[in-house]
């Protein structure tokens, strides 16, 4: 028997004419995006070695340390309720009937969650995706059962390969974390398009970053590092982020970091741990402000405390009516959600 | 820099003929879209040297397979794979034609090598030789590839299937 294999194959290849491939220029702003994401591994590597040349980065490592962290702030937004990182591993949890582990399917990319919130029933994980040596994927998923998860489009997701924190508004979510340029911030409406926000950082360099965000009466606040040393930003509308006040502050003689932002009675706290170089100890510092304008050290020393901004004080659970309690676990697999009570 | 207006140029100018090309070889129109979208976003990233080579879509061509392949091992393929073999087993789409979906189906059938074999000889028009090249192995190989590759799809199409012109020659393969 012989047969026209020319013809057979052009038949199943004929096929292709029901898909569609991009326009060119769609490829090529994919392709510059990843090579701008390849940038932002290499700065996501040196703010790995910077973290750990700092007294902060010790507290990473330092697994038999004792680590104390200060309390994580309660998100003002209705629907989050940060806590603590749970003890529990999955397997446990789930052989008792407590809450189900559902992986957040990322194909062949790497995905480390750090913060998770909810609006609306829309849920949003972001994380660390940075890989050196190997193409990054996106640094932000989003699910509307905390169930399947998903990407944003190409064009759509954070230009980053490390997203530190995120939390819900009343327009939709925002997110900081490392950009092309150090400190970065993103919002967006429906969690799957996000949008770069303005960020005001003149110290910016390599290793600076983002480490969190929280909501306030005097608008919202982001916390990292800028010119190598702490810092702290305010916005109004998310969309636009400047420098809160003086940063000088913020400088203080050692290593320092800011961890979270707390409102108080007499305005919002600033919660942090400063290190003497070479020293394997923390201390307490806080600074204090009226308007979250202007603002000073209020406490030089305290309890010895460690503070781990991206893995111990990000916001680690959301709630909606339809799921219930969603959890995340930065500490365990890395890409996994808890969907349930216990 | 690399140069947007000539990448353009050549995106536009061969990727149909890859599409299909990646179609035939994966026997999945929608895999050989992603990995064929995949190989021009690298050939751009490198396009400063890509497009300096003999022939670019050769290149192309073969980072698109490679993708294809890693594909081909990952476990959520597998199980598209199951849906797909649970699909042809059913009724095809109502536009498919009963011929495509058979010779999709004995292509399937083949070991990946063999159906890229079988496609760059058939379709694109390579010799033994260029195949070797491009695939990284011996002419030997590439023509019992092609050999054993026709056997099994006669086997896999079955003799009622429609008959056509003769098998062409392959160059340096002694005629049986």
């Amino acid at each position: 028997m012989s047969i026209d294999l020319h013809a057979l194959l052009g038949e199943v290849a004929d096929r292709s004419q029901r898909v569609h491939l991009a326009d060119p220029v769609d490829v090529r702003r994919i392709g510059d995006r990843r090579a701008r994401r390849r940038r932002l591994q290499l700065a996501a590597g040196l703010v790995l070695v910077a973290a750990l040349a700092t007294g902060v980065g010790r507290a990473l490592i330092d697994r038999d340390a004792d680590p104390k962290p200060v309390q994580p702030v309660p998100s003002p937004t209705p629907t989050q309720a940060p806590t603590p990182a749970p003890t529990r591993s999955p397997t446990t949890e789930a052989g008792s009937g407590g809450p189900t582990t559902y992986p957040i399917e990322t194909g062949p990319y790497r995905f480390s969650v750090r913060a998770i919130a909810v609006r609306d029933g829309r849920f949003v994980v972001v994380g660390d995706s940075s890989e050196l040596g190997a193409d990054a994927g996106p640094p932000v998923y989003w699910s509307d059962d905390a169930v399947q998860w998903r990407a944003p489009s190409a064009t759509g997701a954070p230009d980053s390969v490390n997203v530190t924190d995120v939390i819900a508004t009343d327009e939709g979510f925002l997110a900081v974390g490392l950009g092309a340029d150090g400190p970065a911030a993103w919002w967006s409406t429906d969690g799957r398009t996000w949008v770069p926000s303005a960020v005001d950082a003149p110290g910016r360099g390599g290793a600076d970053m983002l480490w969190g965000l929280t909501s306030t009466h005097l608008g919202y606040f982001a916390w990292g590092y800028d010119g190598g040393h702490a810092g702290l930003w305010r916005s109004t509308d998310g969309r636009t982020w400047s420098p809160a006040g003086d940063q000088a502050v913020f400088d203080l003689p050692h290593d320092e970091a800011i961890c979270a932002i707390r409102e108080s009675g007499d305005g919002p706290v600033a919660a942090g741990v400063v290190t003497p170089r070479n020293s394997s100890e923390g201390h307490r510092v806080t600074w204090a402000s009226a308007d979250g304008s202007e603002w000073v050290l209020a406490e030089g020393h305290g309890p010895t405390f460690w503070c781990d901004p991206p893995k111990m004080l990000g916001h680690l659970e959301a709630r909606s009516p339809g799921v219930g309690r969603v959890r995340i676990e930065p500490n365990g697999e890395g890409n996994e959600v808890f969907v349930g009570t216990r | 820099m690399a140069d947007p207006a000539s990448f353009d140029e050549f995106y536009l100018g061969t990727r149909d003929h890859v599409l299909r090309q990646l179609t035939a070889m994966t026997a999945d129109p929608e895999l050989a879209a992603e990995v064929v979208q995949e190989a021009y976003t690298r050939a751009w990233q490198r396009w400063s040297r890509v497009s300096g080579l003999d022939d670019p879509a050769a290149w192309v061509r073969t980072v698109a397979w490679r993708v294809a392949v890693s594909h081909f091992r990952r476990a959520t393929v597998a199980s598209r794979g199951l849906t797909r073999l649970r699909r042809s087993a059913e009724a095809g789409p109502p536009d498919d034609p009963d011929t495509v979906l058979d010779v999709e189906a004995a292509l399937r059938r083949l070991s990946p090598e063999h159906r890229r074999a079988l496609v760059l000889h058939e379709m694109v028009g390579l010799t033994v030789a260029q195949i070797a090249e491009e695939t990284g192995v011996a002419q030997g190989t590439v023509k019992s590839r092609l050999s054993r590759a026709r056997d099994h799809l006669v086997t896999a199409l079955g003799a009622g299937y429609p008959a056509g012109i003769d098998d062409p020659p392959i160059p340096g393969e002694v005629t049986r």
